[in-house]
């Protein structure tokens, strides 16, 4: 029970999550010429996906629909996750290879560097130059429930489409400076004026989430491409 | 009924034009210069602290012809000194969006940067470039780009609404819907852009 609270408030707080970005920090190559191998840090990142119905009529009655909103979405959490686990899918391994690819598409070095963090959030410390051989970090963190499948509401014109909500940092190995430091959201609900927004593929959608288990592996796919896109918007950030 | 909008994002305030710049999609049969007038530069006053500015390109601006095509354009004279940030934003306007095309010019005219079309996105529904300034920059020029005007992007926004109805004498009802709609803007060489300078933020 206490559980299942504690996921009704997490639900509640994930909007006002959304809405505490940091500053937005724009890159600037020609005064960092120095960076040119970048190491990927592990990204902080729930490992399970979260298939968020946005709006329904449960959130109208208070802390008991809450809790039954919770208990739904926790079911459809397990149910899409396993078609993740099915497919061996790890979202941190495959965002820090998109990363990877997307700082090397961009003329950077780019390695993974494995990284232990005990809470969400950036890094409060990082690792040195010396010991991973690499000019900056880029440090990936999640934006509330992350990844997964979102749907602004019931019904099939409000299908589930897939986001990914990440903040980024970029920070020189050699003094921990900040070089870059914004907000990416593909399928953002409600919109801040301050982040970054991917609009998602509209061929993205399943009109409810029984068709979207119906068709696992489109789903499954289409997430794939939407955390590559985000990922290749995190590469432009610092090209 | 009365109904007291709480909070969320109304889908209306997201695709409702912002009023006022009549989208253009063809220049043709104006006469335009080779290069733009450096003297008719806006300068923009700015002393430390964030500072924004009307950028609005309306079809009465002046054009030049690049090897692109004839495009409109503003020239803004850029302070000097220090290191700031230069955030360039155009909104939707009437269904329409300019997608900017940024120089970054020395004093002498001469183009020191200039910004990719790449390099704009879209934060909410505007389209923006966010870059620091360099000591050896002293214009920046905002034109059109030839090369979309008159194509179309669509974008798909999510949002949801909140809404209090009250129920009975004295108690209420939070209503909570969802919105999913496709924004169809199409690029045009005229639109409404701010221009804000603001010093480098601090990272938390």
């Amino acid at each position: 029970m206490s559980r299942m609270v504690g996921r009704a408030a997490a639900m509640a707080a994930v909007w006002v999550l959304a809405a505490c970005a940091g500053p937005e920090i724009p890159f600037d190559r020609a005064s960092a010429p120095e960076i040119k191998t970048i190491g990927v840090l592990t990204p902080d990142i729930p490992e399970r996906p979260t298939v968020r119905l946005a709006s329904d009529v449960g959130q109208s009655f208070g802390l008991v629909g809450g809790l039954i909103d919770a208990a739904m979405e926790s079911k459809r959490n397990d149910r899409f996750g396993a078609v993740l686990i099915e497919h061996n899918f790890s979202v941190g391994s495959t965002l820090s290879q998109d990363l990877v690819a997307s700082l090397k598409a961009h003329g950077y070095g780019a390695k993974q560097v494995p990284v232990y963090r005990s809470k969400s959030g950036f890094l409060k410390s990082y690792p040195t130059a010396a010991e991973t051989g690499v000019d900056a970090f880029l440090d990936v963190s999640a934006v509330g429930i992350g990844y997964g499948y979102v749907a602004a509401g019931i019904g099939s014109s409000q299908p589930y489409r897939p986001f990914v909500w990440l903040d980024c940092k970029l920070v020189r190995a050699s003094d921990a400076s900040v070089l870059m430091q914004d907000r990416v959201m593909y399928n953002p609900v409600g919109e801040g004026p301050k982040q970054i927004t991917i609009s998602p593929d509209p061929t993205y959608q399943f009109a409810d989430f029984d068709t979207l288990m119906a068709g696992q592996e489109q789903a499954y796919a289409d997430l794939q491409a939407a955390l590559r896109q985000t990922a290749n918007q995190m590469g432009t950030l610092v090209r | 009924m009365m109904l007291l909008l709480l909070g969320g994002v109304t889908i209306a305030s997201l695709l409702s034009p912002a009023p006022g710049i009549q989208p253009m999609f063809d220049l043709k049969g104006r006469a335009c210069a080779a290069a733009p007038d450096l003297t008719t530069g806006q300068s923009l006053p700015y002393t430390g602290r964030e500072t924004s500015f009307d950028g609005d390109i309306g079809p009465a601006a002046p054009c030049i012809q690049t090897a692109q095509g004839a495009v409109l354009y503003r020239v803004f004279q850029l302070p000097a000194g220090g290191t700031y940030v230069v955030t360039v934003t155009s909104e939707p306007s009437g269904g329409a969006i300019l997608l900017p095309h940024l120089l970054l010019l020395g004093t002498s005219g001469e183009v020191k940067r200039e910004i990719a079309r790449d390099d704009l996105m879209y934060r909410g529904r505007a389209l923006s470039a966010r870059f620091r300034s360099h000591a050896e920059e002293g214009y920046l020029v905002v034109e059109s780009d030839p090369r979309v005007v008159g194509t179309s992007v669509s974008r798909v926004v999510e949002s949801t609404n909140s809404m209090v109805a009250p129920v009975g004498v004295s108690g209420y009802v939070t209503i909570h819907t969802g919105n999913d709609e496709t924004m169809q803007l199409t690029y045009s060489h005229t639109g409404k852009v701010e221009i804000v300078l603001e010093p480098m933020p601090d990272p938390k």
